[in-house]
């Protein structure tokens, strides 16, 4: 036997070198297999899971988001600042302000008066959470939300700002948060689209929302926000035609469904297969529909919980039923925006007003979904785009004042869904400026939504124009502080 | 044999090129799903090289009692035959690694393996020289024992080995477990001792046990009780993370809030070991944050012993009504829910009995269920979360969820139960939630509920406050068409069922003793060109809604077509006056002068011809209807004309009314031109601008 070795070992020549060479080059072939992008010099792919699944459990399986659009004022809402009430016209001491750049509507600004909430605050719940007198309503459930007091956000004016908070990007072009989770997660109720998004508009200073903020940027068109109308017809366009009636509807889908089919094989344009799920999707919205929109069938202390103006569509009441209701019936992502926030001046008059459109309305719908079972699974997000100004822009008076737009600090609350109820999380300085415990980025906020969803914000990517997007971008990181 | 050396050496030499170009690579690598089956060999395949070292081992002890021939076949023949199946174990195993175990049980069982594997093709290599060979040999077996040790660690658990002997010691955690025991050196254990134990004390400190941190390290002591602000251990925490002293260092896991939180108040309380949750006062912070945050986290830990589903049969259940998602990738639990009252059928039901074992959550909120559904439910037994909100459930039906043993959270809200269904909810021991706003329970019936369902928290949702009055909303109008003639009847309507609508036609205030208004109001125009329905909504336990006003107008004479020389401008695009002009609707002049429902003319004039060559009535007035801006201050309108012809080609002036310099704007929302009665077949009304003016019309009326 060892002379067989041996002899093996001595035969060894040039042609057994190079043939064995071979086989190690094999070898090494073989483990390129597994790693696709290596030799092809591209970026390695990263380990994606298949779309529409979850990465882990998932707290949270729906998501209301209520956007108070034009940024309402932190300092007159949650953030209790009594030390600008002392300061009452004092000037913003320079080394508060730092380096912050402000906008063109305060940058000439002589002075910059301090001035505290003309609103009183009192202490709610088991954890003391300040409020203001201007939400009574949210007062009384301190206990079920999570107020979060050091938000902070790269942009200071409202298109910027709100197209961030939507996007994770101050450009246009990129998916709507809502278009993420129907990539990522897919519909829950397969009858209705997986984002849905509703508009309503208080009387104080208000700013556009338009399209692009629920659009799908470069994802499928299905992902796309689906706007309900406050009109007799909230999706434009569902019922059948007059003398159309249902089975020569189904006909006619079956019939275009074959021709685009015969388009797609012909240019294999993604577009249409996405066309046919939808013109499926609509056919059985034609039922599912009119089921929800219905809000005749809600019991009357309903109403009454979330007020009259929940029975007059389009206002802000009137979406928070129908947002619990879409919701209940499984759209993974309902938004709504509520316009009127933007309090440059006449704050006073303006905040009242506007919290009044949305206090009782925003409390009820939490209150409504724990009464059924549903906090659990449902996460409530109330916040605007940015904060505003602990001084006041433009002419200050005993009465009234305004405040500007302000990046750097502001409030939001979340309820349900995995996130931990009953406390304040963050601190701002005595004079509500800057942060100074546990910041959240916008791109942490985003990245926190997502693992409640169950989703890792650093895996659920597409790749667009020769680089893989996130929601996040390259930054977030989940606030474990505030996860129940 | 002598031909099949060259093919195994050739193949051992390919298979470990392989294995290193893994290794080195190994970040990068990405793993096809229909590869992972081959990973997932390797606890089948690992056993061969264990044994065959096992055996090699005993061989070569035993060598003396072996003829020294077959003594070399044998061993050769085994050495080759371990040197393959050895580095096919390790080249599965590391597969199988980068499906995601990390820890460093994984790292050190993977580098061991890796290292053995080099070993034995070591061994082949270098077969003649016998000391080096032997040498390898041992030292392969002695990584055998502790690459078998961890990786049995890895499917079996760390403590597997011993666990019989340890774990008598182990106490249950429970309400007479010391904080220290139950939360805090666990922290330690988690977070810190992988640098402060006997083995490897940094900064010569211990954290392991009690007595050690008692001690301290070369900076003194740990903590001090009553004094958290003085303790080391959280200023060293609460130092900013980029700070050298920050402690657990930069890239090791850090402590999160809420553990930072429990250390702080259990040394302010004395960093007592020995103090346990039951002996703890209620008012103390820390018997509170442990209720809240650490004693509700242990019990929610979940386990399930069932098997996953195949991923067939989830997308086969899945159909547009009914969502079957597993709860996680690694977890076999199903969630369930199913949609839609009106294409509900009792199989999207029963069709889950193929997956009775693993649905703990199942949401059937609004279906039309029957009390046989429900027989159903109670035989999915590891449910655990059911809704049955808004369903036809009965107190009875509920008799079936008693076998639902493993049921926590249950909703009935909006369903006829009562306080009869306590029976059955008494023998369902899990629970944990019960949500019963909206049934048939008084406040008595869900106090009873408190008190005989102690474990399980009992949510009644919104009670209205009787004493709270709201304003009902105002009636509204159905339909939008506002322009009527006598005989025609319109319908009022309010989003809220029960409201009774109470109405006037005489332009007074309604009130409760008003006219009822059933189902529709016959118009009478009693000869006036508008008439004016106020009406306003009651109901019991609301306050009424305020007034709403609907002004109906007169129809007047309708012409058989109209027809307009310029279709006018909507915003910066063409208008539709043809249609406008004629469309039935007249809105209030100040609310929507902008609007689409307006035929505007700026540079081209408003000329419309109306054709009653076929009814042919005697005409004397034309007016219109026409929007002001809010802020107007002069008029929009230069002059009307009204012209008449039987031919529409010779046209008579009949009127014409100059307003260029009219100042009221309340005479020119609705401009009447009179004339002497005429009847022709042909009238052309036409409205000339006022210079760099925008004239609005949203209606033509003839009488």
């Amino acid at each position: 036997m060892e002379k067989e070795i041996f002899e093996h070992h001595l035969n060894t020549n040039r042609r057994h070198f190079l043939g064995k060479m071979a086989l190690g080059f094999g070898g090494v072939a073989l483990g390129s297999l597994l790693m696709p992008d290596l030799l092809s010099g591209k970026k390695v792919a990263e380990n994606q899971l298949p779309l529409g699944l979850k990465h882990f459990a998932a707290k949270a399986k729906r998501i209301i988001l209520l956007v108070q659009n034009g940024a309402p004022s932190q300092l007159e809402s949650f953030d209790y600042k009594p030390k600008l009430n002392d300061m009452f016209g004092q000037d913003l001491p320079p080394s508060v302000r730092g380096d912050q750049k402000l906008t063109g509507m305060t940058a000439g600004q002589k002075s910059f008066p301090l001035v505290g909430s003309k609103f009183g605050f009192k202490q709610y719940g088991n954890a003391g959470t300040w409020v203001s007198d201007l939400f009574p309503n949210i007062a009384k459930i301190t206990d079920d939300i999570c107020v979060i007091k050091s938000m902070h956000t790269d942009a200071i004016n409202h298109d910027p700002a709100l197209t961030f908070m939507q996007t994770g990007a101050q450009v246009g072009n990129r998916p709507s948060i809502g278009s993420w989770f129907s990539y990522g997660l897919g519909s829950e109720n397969k009858n209705l689209p997986a984002y849905c998004v509703l508009l309503s508009k208080g009387k104080g200073n208000g700013q556009g929302v338009y399209s692009k903020l629920w659009s799908n940027g470069f994802l499928d068109s299905s992902h796309q926000g689906v706007q309900l109308s406050a009109s007799e017809d909230p999706i434009l366009y569902l019922n059948n035609p007059n003398g159309m009636d249902s089975k020569t509807r189904r006909t006619m889908l079956d019939h275009l469904a074959s021709l685009n089919q015969l388009g797609y094989e012909e240019f294999g344009d993604p577009e249409i297969p996405a066309k046919i799920k939808q013109y499926e999707m609509a056919y059985r919205m034609q039922t599912a529909v009119p089921e929800i929109t219905d809000v005749s069938k809600e019991p009357d202390h309903i109403k009454k919980m979330y007020g009259p103006d929940c029975m007059v569509p389009g206002t802000y009441a009137a979406n928070c039923l129908l947002a619990r209701k879409l919701s209940e019936s499984g759209v993974r992502f309902v938004q709504l925006y509520h316009q009127g926030w933007d309090q440059h001046s006449n704050l006073v008059g303006e905040m009242q007003g506007q919290a009044k459109d949305v206090d009782m309305a925003s409390a009820a719908l939490i209150t409504d979904l724990k009464q059924r079972g549903l906090l659990d699974e449902t996460l409530v997000i109330w916040s605007g785009e940015f904060g505003r100004t602990n001084y006041c822009q433009g002419k200050l008076t005993k009465d009234n004042y305004g405040r500007d737009h302000h990046p750097r600090c502001f409030s939001i609350f979340m309820a349900g869904g995995g996130v931990k109820s009953g406390i304040s999380y963050g601190k701002t300085d005595e004079l509500g400026y800057n942060i100074t415990e546990n910041p959240v980025h916008i791109h942490d906020l985003h990245a926190t939504i997502m693992h409640l969803m169950g989703l890792d914000h650093e895996k659920l990517t597409y790749k667009h124009l020769g680089r893989r997007f996130r929601l996040t971008d390259v930054h977030g990181h989940v606030v474990n502080d505030i996860l129940a | 044999m002598k031909k099949s050396v060259p093919f195994f050496l050739n193949t051992l030499f390919f298979l470990h090129i392989f294995l290193a170009f893994l290794v080195v690579f190994e970040s990068y690598l990405e793993i096809p799903f229909w590869l992972q089956p081959l990973g997932r060999m390797h606890p089948l395949l690992l056993h061969f090289p264990v044994a065959f070292i096992a055996l090699m081992v005993l061989l070569n002890l035993f060598r003396k009692q072996i003829d020294t021939t077959s003594f070399e076949k044998i061993n050769y023949f085994l050495l080759l035959l371990t040197a393959f199946t050895t580095v096919l174990a390790t080249i599965m195993g590391l597969l199988l690694s980068l499906e995601g175990y990390e820890s460093e049980l994984m790292t050190l069982h993977k580098w061991i393996g890796i290292g053995i594997s080099f070993a034995v093709y070591a061994m082949v290599l270098t077969y003649l020289h016998k000391k080096v060979y032997q040498i390898l040999l041992y030292t392969s077996f002695v990584g055998v024992v502790f690459g078998g040790h961890f990786g049995a660690g890895l499917t079996h658990g760390s403590h597997f080995l011993m666990e019989p002997i340890t774990s008598a010691a182990v106490k249950k955690m429970d309400e007479n477990t010391p904080i220290y025991t139950a939360y805090v050196a666990p922290i330690l254990e988690k977070k810190c001792t992988s640098c402060h134990n006997p083995q490897k004390s940094k900064g010569e400190l211990d954290l392991t046990n009690a007595e050690s941190i008692t001690r301290g390290g070369e900076n003194g002591e740990v903590w001090l009780a009553h004094n958290p602000e003085e303790s080391l251990l959280l200023q060293r925490v609460a130092l900013p993370l980029e700070h050298e002293e920050h402690m657990p260092p930069e890239g090791k896991l850090q402590l999160t809030s809420r553990e930072i939180e429990l250390i702080e108040s259990w040394i302010a309380h004395g960093a007592d070991t020995e103090i346990s949750y039951a002996l703890l006062k209620n008012e103390d912070r820390l018997k509170q944050l442990v209720a809240e945050n650490w004693l509700k986290g242990d019990s929610e830990k979940e386990a399930y012993t069932f098997d996953f589903v195949d991923t067939k049969l989830i997308d086969d259940l899945n159909n547009p009504y009914r969502t079957v998602v597993q709860k996680s990738p690694t977890s076999p639990a199903i969630e369930v829910t199913i949609y839609g009252r009106s294409s509900y059928k009792a199989e999207f039901l029963t069709d889950l009995a193929k997956i009775k074992e693993q649905v703990i959550y199942l949401n059937l909120a609004n279906l039309p269920l029957d009390d046989n559904s429900l027989k159903f439910v109670g035989e999915l037994k590891n449910l655990e979360h059911l809704v049955l909100n808004f369903t036809e459930v009965t107190n009875e039906a509920l008799a079936a969820l008693v076998a639902n043993t493993k049921l926590q959270s249950l909703s009935l809200a909006g369903t006829s139960v009562d306080i009869a269904a306590l029976k059955y909810l008494k023998e369902i021991k899990s629970l944990k939630e019960l949500f019963v706003w909206n049934t048939q329970m008084s406040d008595a019936d869900i106090s009873q509920l408190v008190k005989e369902l102690p474990s399980a928290t009992i949510n009644e949702g919104y009670i209205p406050d009787p004493e709270e009055k709201m304003n009902l909303t105002p009636p509204t109008l159905i339909g939008e068409r506002n322009i009527i003639k006598s005989g025609d009847r319109i319908s009022l309507g309010h989003k809220m069922n029960g409201v009774s609508i109470r109405y006037t036609l005489d332009e007074t205030e309604p009130n409760e003793k008003s006219e009822l208004y059933k189902s529709e109001i016959t118009m009478d125009l009693q000869g006036e060109r508008s008439k004016t329905v106020r009406a306003i909504a009651y109901k019991d336990n609301w306050l009424p809604s305020e007034v709403s006003t609907f002004i109906f107008y007169d129809k007047g004479l309708v012409p058989d077509g109209l027809e307009v020389v310029h279709p006018g401008i909507l915003s910066s695009y063409t208008g539709e006056a043809a249609r406008i002009l004629n469309d039935g609707a007249k809105y209030d002049a100040n609310t929507y002068y902008y609007s689409k429902f307006y035929a505007s003319f700026n540079s081209k004039p408003l000329i419309a011809i109306a054709d009653f060559s076929k009814s042919n009535p005697k005409i004397k007035e034309v007016v219109l209807s026409c929007g002001i801006p809010r802020r107007a201050k002069k008029s929009s309108l230069k002059y009307v004309e009204i012209w008449s012809s039987n031919n529409k080609e010779n046209w008579t002036l009949l009127k014409k009314l100059n307003l260029a310099t009219e100042l009221n704007m309340d005479k020119l929302k609705d401009i009447s031109v009179k004339f002497p009665e005429s009847t022709a077949k042909y009238y052309k009304v036409v409205g000339q601008p006022n210079t760099e003016s925008t004239l609005r019309v949203n209606q033509l009326f003839f009488y």
